[in-house]
């Protein structure tokens, strides 16, 4: 029983760890806190003193690098979409020692496109919200600054891992994963510093995103604690625990910039804790397939996926029960952005349409995995085709948009200055929305060739190879669409206009009086952008001329 | 500058094709055999706007941060 042992030594951790974090580690609380403080920042000697140290500043430099990997990650997807069919289209690179295949790059887009884009977001915006809710401050905004330079560098170094596993003998994945520990373990000291001096009680959202900061550390203990690590079935769970870590992350990035953005309270505080809760005990449908993936970042032996029988029924139990949190997560983040109307309240702040993408995605590809999951648990093998799209579809139409509405909704308050143009981040996110629904296609190419694959066709079929096609130059959308989210980000930190300046001012003056044909709410009135809070409203059926008799 | 510079580069293209009909154009000629066989896939034409769109963001941080 590994799986059930590896879940129980996971939730208990994760339960002292909670205890520990209100309660204190005793009388070492105190010592440990300066102790702690002191290496985040002075123990590091000469490198702390190059980075900026002002408010919001660890938050904007998480957030602009994570962008920046959106680049590359959809990039390296594309070019592996592309080669899926046209296998040679890259052959020139071999001059250069280099042999990228259509998996080895899928896999780095979906790599980093997890650590260097989505996670960098998440943790820049988890910078931004814990002190917020906490009512208190970064512990050291310097240390989370250089760690955004430490984790860039442990990235660079998963892309080449994921491509050439070992170099020189080296295992290239577990240096990786080194220094992504490394950097890690930096900002979750920094973060349990900052909660340790909060001043108020901190909402769910910031809880969400300290378990799911813990989590990660947490699945690779309880899998060595659990003796699992050398099984196919503990590899294949370390991959679904780091998926709910990361589940966790972007369900407390989410629920908090859904409430920020469109001014309305959290939905529901009992489907957010649903959602706490239920990613913890059950097993998260989120991430790559394969436990090999786990196997690489520690270094170990790629061990056989031969699941027990028992092992089948747990586990397909606790993929099953993961439904319960998602779609309480994604029915609390539409109901807060749409508050008590049927539409959304403020559909023009930043990030709102990534979130509500992402929110609405994020059920439909929750089932599809769970399928895939079941189907690959019990060794049926049918859908084993579609894997690689579905993970693609996960991290491009919900992880992704997710982090990416999070980050800009917070950017103007972490910054202090606003993205450069609405009209270029609209036309951002149309075309990276529209471009990752291009996976679509390739999964109706993947579906095709399995079938083709199952009817043993020996006949050479070319809409598998059409469909393809259309997938991968749809996908560019997104590559297009990242290139222009970052040259906003970027344009905006230096010249985009002041938050300050966006304080509503007083005005007498009112351009056209919003005329009512039926009654209606103050609420629709001001979402619907017609009026400022002194329009005057006018009935039609009202006027002010005397009355008289009706004429016959 | 740009218009002129493009009008005269086509001007002077299609002046050699006609004074010189079987010459190959200098320094050119020998320059793209270097590239045959490379940009043979159309990844390369997307590659191309990724590179525009990467310089594009470059060029963005250094004009901005060395902006009065």
């Amino acid at each position: 029983m590994g799986l059930l042992t590896t879940m129980l030594a996971f939730w208990i951790i994760i339960f002292v760890m909670f205890v520990m974090i209100n309660r204190g580690i005793w009388v070492f609380t105190d010592v440990s806190k300066s102790l702690t403080m002191f290496m985040l920042e002075k123990a590091l000697g000469p490198p702390i003193d190059f980075v900026e140290g002002r408010k919001g500043s660890a938050s904007t430099t998480w957030i602009m690098h994570g962008a920046l990997w959106m680049i590359p990650s959809s990039t390296i997807t594309f070019c592996g979409l592309w080669l899926a069919h046209d296998p040679d289209a890259l052959h020139s690179l071999s001059s250069w020692g280099l042999n990228p295949s259509s998996s080895s790059l899928i896999l780095a887009g979906i790599l980093t496109a997890s650590y260097g884009s989505g996670g960098m977001m998440l943790n820049g915006v988890a910078m931004h919200v814990i002190p917020e809710l906490g009512g208190t401050r970064l512990a050291s905004e310097k240390n989370a600054v250089l760690m955004a330079l430490v984790w860039t560098i442990g990235v660079v170094i998963l892309f080449i891992g994921a491509n050439n596993p070992e170099i020189l003998g080296i295992k290239v994945m577990l240096v990786s994963s080194g220094i992504l520990l490394l950097s890690g373990a930096a900002v979750i000291v920094n973060i349990l510093l900052t909660a340790a001096s909060r001043t108020k009680k901190m909402a769910l959202p910031a809880w969400m995103m300290i378990i799911g900061l813990l989590a990660a550390p947490i699945s690779v203990v309880s899998l060595f604690v659990s003796g699992a690590h050398d099984t196919g079935t503990g590899q294949w769970l370390a991959t679904r625990m780091t998926g709910a870590s990361f589940s966790l992350m972007l369900a407390g990035a989410i629920l908090y910039s859904a409430s920020r953005g469109s001014g309305n309270p959290l939905w529901s505080r009992s489907l957010a804790a649903v959602t706490m809760v239920g990613t913890i005990l059950t097993i998260s449908s989120a991430g790559v397939f394969d436990g090999g993936v786990a196997a690489d970042f520690l270094g170990i032996q790629k061990a056989s996926f031969e699941p027990t029988r028992n092992e089948i029924i747990a586990g397909s139990f606790l993929l099953a029960m993961s439904l319960i949190p998602v779609i309480a997560l994604s029915a609390n983040v539409m109901a807060t952005m749409r508050g008590d109307d049927v539409f959304m309240e403020n559909p023009d702040h930043p990030g709102m349409p990534e979130i509500n993408l992402a929110a609405i995605a994020l059920v439909p590809i929750s089932i599809g995995s769970l399928l895939v999951h079941t189907d690959h648990l019990t060794g049926t093998g049918e859908f084993s085709g579609i894997q690689w799209t579905l993970a693609m579809m996960g991290v491009w139409l919900v992880f992704v948009p997710g982090a990416l509405g999070s980050a800009l909704c917070i950017f103007p308050e972490a910054s202090g200055r606003n993205v450069l143009s609405m009209n270029r981040s609209r036309w951002a996110y149309w075309l990276m929305a529209g471009g990752a629904f291009g996976l679509i296609f390739s999964m109706m190419s993947d579906f095709s060739q399995a079938s083709l694959n199952q009817a043993d066709a020996i006949i050479e079929i070319s809409i598998v190879d059409r469909l393809s096609v259309l997938g991968s130059i749809l996908f560019y959308g997104t590559v297009i669409g990242s290139i222009y989210h970052c040259l906003n980000l970027i344009s905006g930190s230096f010249r985009g206009s002041l938050v300050d300046d966006d304080q509503p001012n007083s005005s007498t003056s009112i351009s056209s009086p919003y005329v009512l044909t039926k009654e209606t709410t103050v609420r629709k009135i001001l979402a619907q952008r017609e009026g400022k809070l002194d329009t005057v409203v006018i009935p039609e059926s009202n006027s002010d001329s005397p009355g008289s008799p009706t004429e016959l | 500058m740009l218009v002129l510079g493009f009008v005269s580069a086509i001007i002077f293209l299609i002046l050699y094709g006609i004074l010189f009909p079987d010459s190959d154009l200098p320094v050119i000629s020998s320059v793209l055999p270097v590239f045959e066989g490379v940009f043979d896939s159309g990844i390369w034409f997307f590659i191309l706007g990724v590179m525009i769109g990467v310089f594009a963001i470059l060029g963005t941080m250094l004009t901005e941060a060395t902006s009065e």
